[in-house]
């Protein structure tokens, strides 16, 4: 199964991050493990994203910067809006990481 | 910060990592005390990060304060001798002086991780002084333009490193782009509404200027990209993604997204 590495990124990602590097460090935990560990975090991230939230958002902005590289695309966007039922955001740059989603199909 | 809902989704996520790694663990031997630690652990940090998000900062230092307690090991100035493990691999990796250039204290965050990105990456490693060797590879996009994310440890990237070994290489992990990243390409996943699928108009200035700070990130999987060109709109949609807005997390299962871009058609 397809994975991606993308949402280690993500705070919930480096925090898990942060706590293998600790016991890794420190003697606790082997390397391999911490892998493994990291790897079904990236197996549950995408799936509780899939069937956990249920929000939509719409995203408007200026385009600073965009690429595509190796199917990944990013965008730098300023002075982006976001918004959903519950929240609106606005920020003045934001940058946005995007894995092809066809990736995790195959 | 996150909501109630998304408090719940990481819950959830944290409960079947452990329980999907329990099998693991019991078969090279760790332990159920290993795997409390790492759970205990794992939401103590995100118990730190949230109330670190709800501290009340302004946007600018915000990021700051969020990224301290991201910093596993204490940052040693660059201005003092570095005085680090007497590990003889060690000390055949790193420099045996440090660096010149002005280090910034963790106070400046995230900008801590730019000064490291244009320099050795393996003096980030050095003055964090931890153990590892390997070159820090990133997971996204990290190229000479991208000065946006640096991480406090470059654990998870060795972890990368040595995926290839382990029992789990067999599983197609999708491609991430390589640290040093060339000219962009426009590639078929691009179409437009009114035919210009793969016009090669240059993209944007990536090469002409630099990427400006970001302390702002969503990480998501695309579905769609298209451009038009007689309105020059980018439309994107979006799904599964975190949003890391303003100092809190938000989590989204579809985003459409509405992007302007002028773009100066040059002869």
């Amino acid at each position: 199964m397809a994975t991606f590495e993308l949402y280690r990124r993500s705070t919930i990602g480096m925090c898990l991050t942060e706590t293998l590097d600790e016991m890794v460090s420190n003697g606790t935990l082997s390397p391999e493990l911490a892998i493994q560990v990291l790897v079904q975090f990236d197996k549950s991230m995408t799936e509780a994203l899939e069937n956990q939230v249920k929000s939509k958002v719409t995203i408007k902005g200026h385009l600073h910067t965009y690429r595509f590289c190796d199917n990944v695309w990013t965008f730098i966007l300023k002075d982006a809006t976001f918004k959903n039922d519950e929240i609106q955001e606005a920020v003045n740059r934001v940058k946005i990481v995007a894995c092809d989603s066809k990736l995790l199909s195959q | 910060m996150a909501s109630n809902n998304d408090s719940r989704v990481y819950k959830y996520v944290i409960d079947d990592v452990i329980r999907k790694v329990r099998d693991e663990f019991i078969n090279y031997g760790a332990g159920e005390a290993v795997l409390s630690e790492i759970r205990s652990l794992w939401e103590m940090k995100m118990m730190q990060m949230q109330i670190g998000a709800t501290s009340g900062n302004t946007e600018g230092s915000s990021s700051s304060s969020s990224a301290a307690p991201r910093l596993v090991n204490p940052v040693h100035d660059l201005n003092v001798p570095y005085e680090g493990p007497t590990d003889e691999e060690n000390g055949m990796l790193f420099p045996p002086t440090p660096l010149q250039s002005p280090f910034h204290t963790q106070d400046d965050g995230s900008d801590v991780f730019m000064e490291f990105e244009m320099g050795n990456s393996s003096s980030e490693v050095h003055q964090q002084g931890n153990e590892y060797s390997s070159i820090p590879q990133h997971d996204a996009i990290d190229d000479e333009y991208d000065y946006l994310f640096q991480y406090p440890s470059v654990s998870a990237q060795d972890y990368t490193n040595i995926v290839v070994q382990t029992p789990a290489e067999h599983e197609l992990r999708a491609p991430t782009p390589p640290a040093a990243v060339g000219t962009p390409r426009q590639t078929n996943n691009v179409s437009a509404d009114d035919g210009d699928s793969n016009e090669n108009n240059g993209g944007s200035n990536l090469d002409e200027e630099e990427e400006p700070t970001a302390q702002h990130l969503v990480l998501a999987q695309f579905v769609k990209v298209i451009r038009t060109k007689k309105t020059k709109k980018w439309k994107c949609t979006f799904k599964d993604g975190i949003m890391l807005l303003n100092n809190r997390d938000i989590l989204f299962n579809e985003a459409m997204g509405e992007f302007d871009f002028y773009f100066c058609d040059s002869p």
